[in-house]
């Protein structure tokens, strides 16, 4: 059982390694369904206290790749933006985290001032 | 074959520390993915585009596709907002519910949609942030180049000739237009926006069920979006599937705080600087692009070399578009293309045979039906919009 759990989920990762960047991306019609298949896209983060835990919550509701795309922003910009995600979008991230996050960002993705 | 067995064992190992990651919970996955770069990929319906994000979708329009004069659909920029997009829409369950302050409510199915006049015209449709990257100082949000934009045809049914099928009541003052995506969590506000009466009422504001005689792709807001053209595409709501009539303005987040500019002329302030009052954004600057030659290209003496571009406006079209050779200091006057109408763009081209080997830095200016045109300084306000600046392009004769 526990076998068959870690073998399903090496063929899903393998599936997203292999095809995640060329992207399995389909369009179909059916009768009256117009469908399409979004292809998965993961991005690594830099190394850094706190990567998990901005990852994990940020990931809640968009792609981690928001961040890198950004500029080098101030500590000032980063903790604006994750107040504007926990204040104007509701993330649920408790205050300590969103200290750790900040300062992750900042550093990992950020003036470092 | 050797390196072939080492590379396949190195792979299963890094699966199977990923999987017993990803166990654990989802971030670990990411150990495993490249880092942030702007690469060309392939989302369903669409071509070869440059990527933003993927979840929600953000894809870019590489310049050199901008040589149609109507761009295809599949070259379509792509941006949502939040990440539970419609993939699927059966379309005979879809209906376009319009009501609030009206006489009647109407469920509107795509052959009802149909129904109305059909109306078709060419449309510049631009993300307000495209061009956000080149702020300076830079601002946080989508990091578009210029390529967020395109020139479609656009047919559908008049929004006007919908809100009078459903009778807009007396006390009406906005009308707010919320389509099939959700945030991914209830906290996040939906994207709903809204245009005043008068705005809404006028001729041209379309619901289009159709881009360049096709239907929509999915990720351009199948199957029908509204139309508001001359202004930035925030308000082209896609997946269209509420349209609300209100006695009380309309404020939802994506009105207020988002997408505002300063309430000041330019719709800029000091670089760096706060603004005071602020008004939603709306109508489109002038712009202009050079499209050929390419940033670095190179080119060879006493050979011609056309520059060719777009130039497009806010609905007012196109009076002139002028080009220099020489960084601005001279300028001729550049050859108009075929006119599509006050909301397509339009090419221009300027013959250019270069005699001297060296560098030169061409530049277009555009200027507009009533006058406004382009700054050769970049306009700022915090939020990253209507970038129109006189872009430098430099290439090298030999």
């Amino acid at each position: 059982m526990k076998k068959t759990f870690i073998v399903s989920i090496v063929v899903v990762l393998a599936g997203i390694v292999l095809t995640g960047f060329t992207g399995v991306s389909r369009a179909e019609e059916q009768g009256t369904v117009h469908s399409i298949q979004l292809p998965i896209m993961p991005f690594d983060l830099a190394d850094g206290p706190g990567r998990n835990k901005a990852a994990g919550y940020c990931a809640v509701c968009h792609g981690v790749e928001y961040i890198p795309m950004q500029p080098k922003l101030s500590k000032a910009q980063w903790n604006a933006t994750v107040t504007k995600m926990i204040k104007a979008f509701g993330a649920p991230i408790p205050q300590e985290d969103a200290d750790t996050i900040v300062s992750y960002l900042a550093t990992a993705y950020g003036t470092g001032q | 074959m050797n390196n072939g067995k080492v590379s396949r064992r190195r792979f299963l190992r890094t699966v199977g520390t990923a999987a017993a990651m990803a166990a654990l919970g989802g971030p670990a996955i990411e150990a495993l993915a490249a880092p942030y770069e702007r690469k060309l990929v392939r989302f369903p319906e669409k071509g070869e585009l440059i990527l933003l994000t993927s979840r929600p979708p953000q894809l870019e329009t590489p310049l050199p596709l901008f040589k149609d004069l109507v761009t295809p659909n599949e070259n379509v920029f792509v941006r949502w907002h939040l990440s539970d997009i419609p993939t699927s829409v059966d379309l005979a369950a879809w209906r376009l519910q319009v009501g609030g302050n009206t006489e009647k409510e109407l469920q509107l199915s795509m052959d009802d949609l149909k129904k109305f006049e059909k109306v078709t015209f060419t449309a510049v449709i631009q993300c307000a942030g495209n061009g956000r990257s080149f702020f300076a100082p830079r601002v946080p949000g989508g990091q578009w180049k210029n390529g967020a934009m395109a020139n479609v045809t656009w047919s559908g049914a008049r929004l006007r000739d919908v809100l009078n099928a459903a009778g807009v009541k007396a006390g009406s003052v906005d009308v707010s237009f919320n389509g099939l995506d959700k945030g991914p969590l209830p906290t996040v506000p939906d994207l709903i926006k809204s245009l005043v009466m008068d705005k809404a009422l006028e001729e041209d504001i379309i619901i289009a069920y159709e881009m360049n005689g096709k239907s929509l792709t999915l990720l351009n807001g199948f199957p029908a979006r509204l139309i508001v053209p001359g202004w930035y595409a925030t308000y082209w709501v896609k997946s269209l599937s509420d349209i609300s009539v209100n006695t009380k303005a309309f404020e939802g987040f994506w009105m207020n705080p988002a997408y505002r500019i300063p309430d000041t002329e330019c719709g800029c302030i000091p670089p760096g600087s706060k603004p005071g009052r602020t008004v939603p954004i709306n109508r489109m600057s002038t712009r202009s692009l050079i499209i050929a030659p390419g940033e670095g290209e190179k080119l060879a003496r006493n050979k011609p070399a056309n520059i060719m571009g777009v130039a497009f406006s806010g609905g007012y079209g196109i009076k002139d578009v002028v080009v220099s050779t020489d960084g601005g200091r001279t300028w001729a006057r550049a050859d108009l293309g075929k006119d599509l109408g006050k909301y397509s763009w339009i090419q221009f081209t300027l013959p250019w045979k270069p005699a001297k080997a060296g560098k030169y830095t061409l530049m277009a200016k555009a200027t507009n039906g009533i006058g406004d045109s382009q700054p050769f300084e970049g306009l700022w306000n915090p939020a990253g919009y209507l970038w129109n600046k006189v872009e430098p392009l430099s290439v090298t004769v030999n």
